[in-house]
C-alpha cells in the first residue's frame, strides 16, 4: 500500500485508544445523512414510478395496435398477424368511446371500453380485480363499473343504469325518439390505477359495437406479452409495424403514456438534482475538516516534504481522506436508508394513527403503504456522485498541503 | 585534488539568505561556504537566532538561498529538476530535528519505515528493526510516539534519519529538548551510529561538549561561519 494511502487511513482511523477526530465524524455524518435522504427519496419516487408503470401495463397490456381512432374491420387478419409472434401471450380486440350514464338522478360521462371476453386469454385480468359481482354473469346487456364510478352513481351489482351514446344524441338532433339502453351492473372492479378506477365502464365487444354501430369493427387490439420486458415490447412493435396492413400500427404502453412517464421521470430527476445539494453542503464540511487537519498537521507535512515526499503524494494523502469520508457516507447512508425503508410502513401507520390521517391518505394519495423500488442505477449514480464530490472537497486542502514550502511548514507554530 | 573532491559529499559556496520583516530585509547568512567530507563530522555553534537552522535548511535545500551554490555529491543542486529534488534529498540526506516530528498515527517502526517509503525505496523492516535496536528501542518498536519519552522519540528520529543509508546527517539541535543525561545518550548514539553507517554528520548545537565530539567545529556569528 502506498505510504500516503496508509497515512490517510491512519489519520482518519487512529489505532489504539485514539478516536477519530470530531471534524471527521461531523463531515462523515453529513455525507451519511445526505446519502440516506437521497436513497430514501429516490427509492420512494421509484416505488411510485414502478407502481404507476405496473398499473398502466395491467390496465392496457404492453402493446396496443390501433389505427389512430379509425375503425378497423380486419379483426381476424390483425389477430393472426399479432398471434404469430411467439412473445405474445394474449391479444384481445376492443372498441372504446365515451357515453352518458345515469343511475337514478346521478349522471356521469365515463370512458367505455368493449372487450372481447370470448377470448380464452385476456389482457386485462378483470376477474382478479372485481370487488363485487362476477365475470361469469357478464352478457351483452350488462356492464362492469369502476369502483369510484359506482360510488358516484350510487350503483352496485344488480343496479340498472341507462346508457346514452353520442349516436343517440345525433338521432335526437334529427327529431328521432331517443331511448337509452338499459344495462345491468354485474360487477364492480378496482385496479389500483386511479385514472382507470375513477371513471370507466367495461362491457362486451358486441355491446360496444352495437352502441357505437360499428358492425364488426374494432378500434384496436390490446396485447399482453409472455415476458414483461420493455425491450421485448419495443422489438414486437418494430416487427408488427413492418407487417400490419392498412393504417393499423403498433405502439408500446410507454408510447401511449409518454407524457405521463416524462412527468414522472422529470419529477424524479428534479428531486435528485435538488437533493444533491445536501451532498454539496456535506462537501463543505469535508473541506473545512480537511483544511483544519492540514493546518494541524503543517509541521508533519513539512517533515514529509523534507524526507522526500512529492507534492502530488501529499495532495493524494488529503484527497484520499475526502474519498474515504465519502465512502463511509455512501456505505452508512445506504444501510440506514434501507433500514428506514424497511420499517417505512410501521412508521406511516404510527404517524397516521397519531395524526388521525389514515382516511385522508387513502382518499387523496390512494395509498396506505408506501411503495419502494430499488433501482441499481439510482444507487450507482448517488454513490459515484457522492464519491466525486467528497474527493473534490478534499482537493482544496490537499492542494494547500502540496504547495507548502517545507522550511516554512517546519517553522510554523 | 581529484581525490579530495571525491570525498566531499556536500559542498556549499557563498550561501546567503535574508528574511523580510516589517522593518525591511534582515540578512541571516552572508557568504557561507562549507564542505562536508565523507564519514567526517562537523558541528556548528552559535547564538539563538544566528541562522544555524536556516543554514541546515539551505544545505538540505528545503529552503532556497538568495545567493550561493550547493553541490550534493558533486552534483550542482540548482541543476536538479524540482520534481527530482525531494526524492534525491530523501535518499542522500538524513535529518534530525529538535522537535523530533514523529508521525503520531504510526508506531516507532512505522515512523522509521516511513523514511524509506516516502523516498520511494524498499521498506526494509529488518533494517528498520536493526536501527531501532541500535538506538536501544528494540522493545518499543510497536509503541506509539505519544507513549515515548523525549529521549526515546529523538532516538526514533535518529533511526528514521539513518533508514535510507544517507551520505550526510543534518542534526538540528537534536538534544535541545532533552535533559543533560538523555541528550548525552542521544549524542553518543548519533555519533557512534553515523560512524558505523559511514554517514557524515553536520551537527547544530549550543552545547560546547557535544560540539567537541565532532571532527571539525565551526561558529556561526553575524551570518558568517568561522572555524574554531
Amino acid at each position: 500500500m502506498p505510504w500516503y494511502l496508509q497515512l490517510a487511513i491512519r489519520q482518519l482511523f487512529p489505532a489504539g485508544k485514539h478516536r477519530p477526530s470530531f471534524f471527521f465524524l461531523v463531515s462523515a455524518l453529513g455525507v451519511t445523512l445526505g446519502v440516506m435522504i437521497l436513497v430514501i427519496v429516490q427509492s420512494v419516487m421509484g416505488g411510485f414510478d414502478h407502481e404507476h408503470r405496473s398499473k398502466m401495463v395491467l390496465t392496457s397490456g404492453q402493446v396496443d395496435v390501433r389505427a389512430g381512432g379509425s375503425v378497423l374491420h380486419n379483426q381476424r387478419e390483425l389477430l393472426t398477424i399479432i398471434r404469430a409472434h411467439d412473445e405474445v401471450a394474449a391479444a384481445v380486440p376492443y372498441a372504446q368511446g365515451v357515453v352518458m350514464l345515469t343511475s337514478g338522478q346521478h349522471p356521469a360521462f365515463p370512458f367505455i371500453m368493449g372487450i372481447d371476453f370470448s377470448q380464452k386469454e385476456q389482457v386485462v385480468p378483470f376477474s382478479q380485480m372485481l370487488i363485487a359481482g362476477s365475470i361469469e354473469a357478464m352478457d351483452d346487456d350488462s356492464v362492469l363499473l369502476s369502483s369510484r364510478l359506482a360510488e358516484k352513481l350510487s350503483a352496485w351489482t344488480g343496479s340498472m343504469v341507462d346508457v346514452y351514446t353520442p349516436l343517440m344524441i345525433e338521432k335526437l338532433k334529427a327529431d328521432e325518439v331517443m331511448l337509452p339502453r338499459q344495462l345491468r351492473v354485474c360487477g364492480i372492479y378496482e385496479t389500483g390505477w386511479t385514472p382507470f378506477d375513477s371513471n370507466t365502464v367495461v362491457c362486451t365487444l358486441p355491446l360496444m359495437q352495437d352502441l357505437y354501430e360499428l358492425g364488426d369493427g374494432i378500434h384496436g387490439v390490446s396485447v399482453r406479452l409472455k415476458q414483461d420486458d420493455d425491450e421485448v415490447a419495443f422489438g414486437l412493435v418494430t416487427a408488427l409495424n413492418a407487417e400490419l396492413p392498412g393504417r393499423a400500427y403498433a405502439q408500446t404502453w410507454m408510447d401511449l403514456n409518454r407524457d405521463f412517464l416524462w412527468v414522472l421521470a422529470f419529477e424524479k430527476n428534479m428531486m435528485l438534482f435538488l437533493l444533491l445539494f445536501i451532498i454539496l453542503v456535506a462537501a463543505f464540511a469535508i473541506a473545512v475538516a480537511q483544511l483544519l487537519t492540514v493546518l494541524r498537521k503543517t509541521r508533519e507535512i513539512g517533515l514529509l516534504e523534507a524526507m522526500g515526499a512529492r507534492p502530488r503524494h501529499l495532495a493524494l494523502l488529503y484527497c484520499f481522506q475526502g474519498f474515504f469520508i465519502g465512502l463511509i457516507g455512501v456505505g452508512l447512508g445506504s444501510v440506514l436508508a434501507v433500514l428506514a425503508l424497511h420499517y417505512r410502513n410501521p412508521v406511516i401507520d404510527f404517524l397516521a394513527r397519531i395524526t388521525q390521517s389514515r382516511a385522508a391518505l387513502e382518499q387523496f394519495y390512494q395509498f396506505t403503504q408506501l411503495p419502494v423500488y430499488y433501482d441499481p442505477h439510482d444507487f450507482w449514480f448517488i454513490s459515484v456522485a457522492t464519491l466525486i464530490i467528497s474527493t473534490l472537497a478534499g482537493l482544496i486542502p490537499a492542494l494547500r498541503a502540496a504547495y507548502m514550502k517545507p522550511a516554512e511548514a517546519l517553522r510554523s507554530e | 585534488m581529484m581525490s579530495t573532491q571525491a570525498e566531499i559529499v556536500l559542498r556549499a559556496e557563498g550561501l546567503a539568505k535574508s528574511f523580510i520583516s516589517g522593518t525591511g530585509s534582515i540578512p541571516v547568512l552572508r557568504d557561507v561556504s562549507l564542505s562536508v567530507r565523507s564519514g567526517r563530522s562537523l558541528s556548528i555553534r552559535g547564538e539563538s537566532g544566528c541562522g544555524k537552522t536556516t543554514l541546515l535548511n539551505l544545505l538540505s535545500r528545503i529552503e532556497t538561498p538568495d545567493a550561493g551554490r550547493l553541490w550534493w555529491q558533486e552534483r550542482a543542486v540548482e541543476k536538479v529538476r524540482a520534481s527530482s529534488l525531494a526524492r534525491a534529498r530523501g535518499r542522500l540526506i538524513g535529518m534530525v530535528f529538535q522537535s523530533y516530528y514523529l508521525v503520531p498515527e504510526l508506531d516507532a517502526l512505522g515512523n522509521v519505515l516511513l523514511a524509506a517509503r516516502v523516498a520511494g525505496l524498499k521498506a526494509d523492516k529488518a533494517r528498520a528493526a536493526d536501527l531501532l535496536e541500535k538506538v536501544g528501542l528494540k522493545e518499543r518498536m510497536r509503541s506509539s510516539p505519544l507513549t515515548l519519552s523525549g529521549g526515546e522519540r529523538q532516538r526514533v528520529s535518529v533511526a528514521r534519519a539513518l533508514m535510507n543509508h544517507p551520505k550526510v546527517m543534518l542534526a538540528d539541535e537534536p538534544t535541545g529538548n532533552l535533559d543533560e543525561h538523555s541528550g548525552g545518550v542521544v549524542m553518543e548514539m548519533l555519533t557512534a551510529i553515523c560512524a558505523q553507517e559511514g554517514a557524515s554528520l553536520v551537527l547544530v548545537t549550543h552545547n560546547r561538549a557535544f560540539a567537541a565530539l565532532t571532527d571539525e567545529q565551526f561558529l556561526l556569528a553575524e551570518g558568517v561561519l568561522n572555524g574554531e
